[in-house]
Order: structure tokens, then sequence, then C-alpha cells
């Protein structure tokens, strides 16, 4: 493998610039360039459902790197440039504005993109998404003119606006179409506790109830439920779920339900990797796709060492996320589509505890974290270990999870 | 008029609330500072990530390494420097002693003099 001297990034979330900076830090002196579609210098997301929305912080504050740090790492940075085409024999890309860019490797970071709501009525001012800082700085703004909000959708991203919402003094209704709030990631019994989360914040959380139409003349006045009921409000945020976003398609570039990466981040085409949110990746022998902010760093970071390395090393990092609730703070590591027991430590009733889900072999998949955050790297490294635990010792709180 | 620089010492903790490898915050004046021992030797740092928001006294020291519980990011307590993680700046870190078991921060006062 010859080492490169151009290498394209198509963009600079948090992925892509975890990889700017990797790839500098590695001693890569080539051709760097970074495309994103966006204009804004990069920034960090979370924040646009917390600290942002709720006022605490600017979009300065949210910058992911300092404006010196561009400079520094000698990057050609084309913002408001948006990829559409590969050409894998050429080794170029292609932007919308027709632009060629010439790479001896790319890195696709194009991250994902939030689910659509199709119904009657979705396309009135006052619909929100939030992806963007755009998004979540027209949501802001506009907030100040709303008394009733309704949330479409308990999912992480929902949740948040409500709490932040709730916080700013707002009537918010949450309409969530299962019967239990995440219950497909958490199980139904912590499903049932942040259903009374919301419910003791003085949110209206409507499970089993989905939206079928918004309502109003110029702007929206009221949105129309599964159930018949009409709710007024004066704005809608639709948070219906996260979808990886591949853009850039060829027919020798294979993707499925995300791009599709091996252990080292490479995808179908040689010479192009890809990483963070656009990709399903392998882990623990299946394929899986997680559009979280550790995530997208740690394999970010891994990916770019392998565009420059002779010896690859494997991506197999435990996944982990956050999320800051009415006050709390959730933290998960690990991955269980299914698990056969769970075990818990602390109190759901006083908001600190830990519960973890286990294979049949006792072994840890995973464990959700509420206002214990110094259970989680200790857990990270037990569920990394992958070895039987005893299910008494787990539960047993005089012992902390570093000595198991 | 004059400013004339004064050290003045404020307590901190007990000596003995600050045990070995376990990270202990003590808020002074407003300000949040991290306690660590490491081998015995006593070190205060900002308690509060500079990366996003986060305790460190949530995290998790291994060694003079100290991890951020949120987004682990990893400082020395030592110097405050950043080793690994999103974090950017350093952790400002606070002059320390221990006299006939208590901690003490040193600080500077500036007072006018005539
Ligand atoms: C409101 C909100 C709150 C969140 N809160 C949390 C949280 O609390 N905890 C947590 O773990 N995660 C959270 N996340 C998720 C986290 O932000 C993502 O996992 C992370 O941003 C993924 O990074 P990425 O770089 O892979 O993708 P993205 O951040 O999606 O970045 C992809 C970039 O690619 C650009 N791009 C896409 N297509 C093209 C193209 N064709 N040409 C040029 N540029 C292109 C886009 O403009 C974008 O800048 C949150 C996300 C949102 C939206
Ligand atoms: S807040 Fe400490 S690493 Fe992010």
């Amino acid at each position: 493998m010859h080492s490169p001297t151009s290498i394209v990034i198509v963009g600079a979330g948090v992925a892509g610039v975890q990889a700017v900076e990797t790839l500098r830090r590695e001693g890569y002196e080539g051709a760097l360039t970074v495309v994103d579609k966006a204009a804004e210098i990069p920034y960090d997301r979370p924040p646009l459902s917390k600290e942002f929305l709720a006022g605490t912080v600017t979009a300065e504050d949210i910058a992911l790197r300092s404006p010196g740090h561009w400079n520094q790492w000698d990057v050609d940075l084309r913002l408001t440039v948006e990829a559409t085409q590969i050409d894998p024999r050429e080794h170029t890309l292609t932007t919308a504005s027709g632009d060629v860019i010439a790479w001896d490797k790319v890195l696709l970071a194009t991250g994902s993109t939030l689910r659509e709501l199709k119904v009657p009525g979705i396309t009135l001012d006052g619909v929100f998404y939030l992806k963007t800082l755009e998004d979540a700085a027209r949501l802001r703004a506009a907030l100040s003119e709303v008394q009733e909000l309704v949330v479409v959708g308990a999912g992480f991203i929902g949740a948040e606006v409500a709490s932040t919402c709730r916080k700013r003094g707002l009537h918010v209704t949450v309409l969530e179409m299962m019967k239990y709030p995440l219950a497909h990631i958490l199980g139904e019994d912590l499903g049932h506790y942040f259903a009374r989360l919301h419910e003791a914040h003085d949110v209206d959380l409507r499970t089993e109830e989905s939206i079928v139409a918004v309502h109003g003349k110029t702007r929206v006045e009221s949105v129309e439920t599964s159930k018949g009921q009409t709710i007024s409000c004066q704005a809608v945020v639709v948070g219906v779920g996260v979808m990886a976003n591949t853009p850039i398609l060829h027919e020798q570039l294979e993707v499925s339900r995300g791009y599709v990466v091996d252990a080292f981040g490479r995808t179908s085409l040689p010479g192009v990797f890809a990483a963070g949110d656009c990709t399903v990746w392998p882990y623990r022998g299946h394929m899986i796709h997680v559009e979280h902010w550790d995530h997208a760093v740690q394999h970010a970071k891994t990916i770019a060492r392998n565009m420059l390395a002779e010896e690859m090393v494997p991506y197999d990092t435990v996944p982990y996320f956050w999320s800051d609730q009415y006050g709390n703070r959730y933290q998960y590591v690990g991955h269980a589509a299914k698990w056969s027991q769970t075990v818990t430590r602390g109190s759901q009733a006083e908001h600190r505890f830990t519960q973890m889900y286990l294979d049949e072999e006792n072994r840890l998949l995973a464990a959700l974290v509420a206002n214990r955050p110094k259970d989680v790297m200790s857990l990270r490294r037990l569920i990394d270990a992958r070895r039987p635990v005893d299910r008494m010792q787990l539960e047993n709180e005089a012992l902390s999870f570093t000595q198991l | 008029m004059t400013t004339v620089e004064e050290q003045e010492y404020l307590v901190l903790a007990r000596s003995q609330d600050v045990r070995e490898g376990e990270p202990t915050s003590v808020v002074s004046d407003g300000e949040v500072i991290l306690l660590t021992r490491v081998h015995g030797q006593l070190h205060a740092v900002s308690g509060i990530c500079t990366h996003a928001y986060s305790e460190l006294a949530d995290g998790e020291l291994d060694g003079t390494r100290l991890y951020c519980s949120l987004h682990f990011a990893c400082f020395d307590v030592r110097t405050g420097a950043v080793l690994e993680g999103p974090a950017e700046h350093p952790l400002r870190v606070y002059p320390v002693f221990e006299q006939d078991g208590d901690i003490l921060l040193r600080r500077e006062r500036r007072v006018q003099g005539a």
C-alpha cells in the first residue's frame, strides 16, 4: 500500500472533524480537503436539543474546534459544497456545482438524516425538525411565540426537546406510537420509567397515539391524532427517527441501511472508507448502525489511522451514548438488541440507578446508567471483557464494578 | 494609590478526606476544585471539565490520568494538561499544600494600598 498524498473527507460533522485531527496527529502531511454542504464552521449537535435550545449557549460555544485549528491543520475546508458522485476508476469526486476533486483516499462521513413525517399539513409554518444549527436557531427563535408545543416521537431527541421546553414554561404534549417510550432499546420496565418521567414533569404523554394531520390556515394551529383528538398548538417538533445518510452512490459501493464497512472501515470501493452515523459496521458478529456521538468520534479515529497505516486495526469499541432529560443524566453503554435478563442497582424512584442487560451466559451486554456516572467506565470495560459475571455480585452495591 | 498583592490561605478540606485514588471536589468561592492524591502527593485542578459540562469528581482516576465521565476527555491531574479526547483546554491548576491535617489553597489577593 502506498501512502496517500491527497485525502478527501465528505462531511464535517464530529466524525469528519475527528478524522482531520487524527490524520494530522498521525503525521499525515499530504493534501487534505473537507467538503460539507452546510455553511457553518463545523459544530457539535448534542447541545442543539439541550443548552442551545434552552438559550444558555451560543452558536460560537458549540463549534467543534476553535477556528484557529482549521488553519493550523492546513485543511482546505470547503463549506456549502455538496459532494454528489464518486468515480472509483478516475479517483474523483464531483460536487453539485460540477467541480471535480481528485483523491487518493476518501472518507465518507456523511452522517444521518431525520426520518420525515408524511401527513397532511406537515409543510405548514411552525413544523420543525432538529438536526442542524439552522433548525435549532429557527426553533429557538419561534419558541418565544409558542405556548403549546406538540412533540412527535418520544425518542431521545423528542424527549430532550420536551424537557428543554417544559423548563422554558411551555405546555408540552408528546405523541408516541409505541406503548412505552424507548422500550425497543431499554425494555418495557424502563419504558415505563421514562413514561412516568415525562408525566412527573407535567408533560402530556400520549402513547399508542400518532399524528394523522397538522391543521392551520397559514401556520400550525393544531394537530389531529389517530385517536381522533385535536391538540391545540403553535409549534410541532418532529423526532420520529434517524437514518444513515448515503448521498453518494455507486453500483460497486455497498449500501444497506448505511454504507457497509468492514472492521477496518473500508467500504466495498477500494480506497474509500466510511465512519460515523452513515455506516453499518460489524459488532460481535452483527452488522449494526449506531447514531451517537461517541461512536462517531471513536470510529473516525480508528478509521483515519487505518487510512494511513500499513497494518490496520479493527474497530470494536463498545458503543456509548448519553441523554440529558429533566435535569437527569442517562448514559448507555453497550448494544443489546435482545437480552435474557436484567439486574438493577439503585433506585428508579430516586432517579439513581443502573440497569444491566445480560445474555443467557451471564455476560454483560449493555447498561443504562441514570445519574450514577461513576459506573460508566467500569461497566464499559466489563462489557468489553465479555466474560460471564456473577449476578449476585452485579447486584451487590457493596462491590464496586471495578472489583468484578 | 498602589495595589499590593497579599497571600492568603483558604482551608479547602481536611487531609484525611482526600484519599488515595478517590477524586474529591470542594467548592471554594464559587469555584469547583478537584482534589486528588496520587502516591501520597496532593494535586488540585479545576473540577469542571473544559469540554462541555461535567463534574470531574464523577470521573475515573487512573494513576495521574483523570477521565471525564461524559465524553472521556483525559487530563493529567498534576499539570491539568489534556492527554486525550475532545477537550481543547487544560484544567486550571491550583497551588495547594497540607499543614496540620488541613489542605490549604494559596492565593494572591489584590488590596488597595495608600
Ligand atoms: C439534536 C441532536 C441531539 C443529539 N444528542 C446526542 C446526545 O445527547 N448524545 C449522543 O450520543 N448523540 C447525540 N446526537 C447524535 C450525534 O450528534 C451524532 O451521532 C453525530 O453528530 C454523528 O456525527 P457524524 O459526523 O457521523 O454525522 P453528522 O453529525 O450527521 O455530520 C455529517 C455531515 O456531513 C455533511 N454532509 C452530508 N452529506 C453531504 C454531502 N453529500 N456533501 C457534503 N457534505 C455532506 C452534513 O452537512 C453534516 O455536516 C444528537 C443529534 C442531534 C441532531
Ligand atoms: S464534558 Fe468532559 S469530555 Fe465532554
